[in-house]
């Protein structure tokens, strides 16, 4: 059976592609980087699109502001709406929330630190794994560790908005103690209404393996160093939602 | 009474040309310049000297940098040009906490008298007719200057202000 192809979107100040798409490999997708200078319709053959974390476009204006108004991004909103998978990791979250592919939220400056703030950060699923294509084979409440690293990770909207996102099991990820960015109801990732389009602000990529998480989960010191680490679970969601 | 502060850099300025660029790709064809400035507003007591607070803001140089910046003021409901002011778009954030700054720059600088900042960035365009219409302005901040949801903008007249070094309390580098 083919594995199922995975575009990993890649504009100027992008820098966690490659650590993206190897970990897609590794769950077992055929992920490739695709550049923003390549033609944005090849982009439609693609069943499923990450948009890796870093600087795109320096972030200037806003972070993912003016990435999401390139032609790529135009070719994923689209193909979002016909059910393809998309999901931003984040500066690809701030991308998405950006486009509009969220409703009427948005990722905001950082509260009330005000700056950029780099940690490993426990991530709790916290709505049932079945809302989200990214999530569904994931025990209920499963807890990740992964790399907070943002300036921008403030998922903000009205108050009403993130009462009715509670509702419908759309804050799919929260971080575990007091979210460290200021973010509404502790969000650390929001899906769209469908649950094909998830906004993951914290790095699963960058803690995909058991090296990667030696000091932060000592636990991992017995197991191979080389083996994909348990944050990898959401790759590996995606890949059996993709099959 | 509140000060105006306007920051602007004296290099290139590449935001300002990506949003240049972009708005062009974006419809806006006869777009010609961009000009960005951080705009810092500060809210200080009413017996504040305006020249000399500026004056010991720039040489605490958190929010200034004299290599590359440009630092100008005005003070509301003061002198305003008599020629027709060219609009600017005020861009900020609807949930801002700038507390940690005005802490900052008053206990570890010694910048008296400020009781709260509020920051904003200011955007200019120009086109092939000259500066760009309110129109514009507010088709560029709906596009792509101001993100709706977190941020608010507002479309004003540009202030007359007066640089930095016309005033007697103005640092010089070589005194650092």
């Amino acid at each position: 059976m083919s594995q199922p192809r995975v575009a990993v979107l890649v504009f100027p100040g992008t820098n966690s592609e490659e650590e993206t798409v190897d970990a897609c490999r590794d769950a077992g997708m055929d992920a490739r980087p695709i550049l923003w200078s390549e033609p944005p319709a090849d982009l439609r053959s693609y069943q499923a699109y990450v948009i890796p974390g870093g600087f795109a476009y320096e972030d200037r204006v806003r972070a993912g502001a003016i990435a999401a108004k390139s032609k790529s991004v135009d070719v994923v909103r689209e193909e979002a709406a016909r059910g393809k998978f998309v999901l931003g990791l984040c500066n690809g979250a701030q991308v998405v929330a950006e486009v509009g592919l969220l409703g009427d939220i948005a990722i905001a400056r950082n509260l009330p630190s005000g700056h950029f703030q780099c940690r490993i950060v426990d991530i709790q699923l916290s709505s049932p794994p079945k809302c989200c294509v990214f999530t569904a084979a994931m025990a209920p409440g499963t807890v990740l560790k992964m790399a907070m690293a943002h300036g921008e990770g403030r998922f903000t909207g009205t108050p009403a908005l993130f009462d009715r996102l509670e509702r419908e099991g759309r804050i799919a990820f929260r971080f575990k103690d007091r979210a460290p960015n200021g973010a509404m109801h502790d969000a650390a990732g929001i899906t769209n209404d469908r649950g094909n389009v998830l906004a993951l602000m914290p790095h699963p990529e960058r803690v995909a393996w058991n090296f990667n998480l030696t000091f932060a989960r000592p636990p991992s010191r017995r197991e191979d160093p080389r083996s994909p680490s348990h944050s990898h679970e959401i790759f590996r969601s995606m890949a059996a939602s993709l099959a | 009474m509140r000060i105006d502060v306007v920051i602007e850099l004296i290099i290139p300025d590449n935001t300002a040309f990506t949003v240049l660029t972009a708005l062009r790709h974006l419809g806006y064809a006869e777009l010609q310049a961009v000009d960005r400035a951080e705009h810092i507003i500060l809210t200080t007591d009413e017996n504040a000297q305006p020249s000399e607070l500026v004056a010991h803001l720039a040489q605490a140089e958190v929010v200034f940098n004299p290599n590359k910046h440009r630092l100008s003021y005005s003070v509301e409901n003061g002198a305003t040009s008599t020629e027709p002011a060219e609009l600017e778009a005020l861009v900020s954030d609807k949930d801002e906490d700038n507390s940690r700054l005005v802490r900052l720059l008053t206990t570890t600088f010694g910048v008296s008298g400020v009781r709260d900042i509020e920051r904003a960035v200011g955007w200019r365009l120009r086109d092939t007719h000259g500066p760009a219409s309110r129109e514009r302005l507010e088709w560029a901040c709906r596009e792509l200057l101001a993100n709706r949801i977190s941020q608010r903008y507002d479309i004003r007249p540009r202030p007359h202000a007066a640089s930095v070094r016309e005033t007697a309390a103005a640092p010089t580098k070589g005194g650092r």
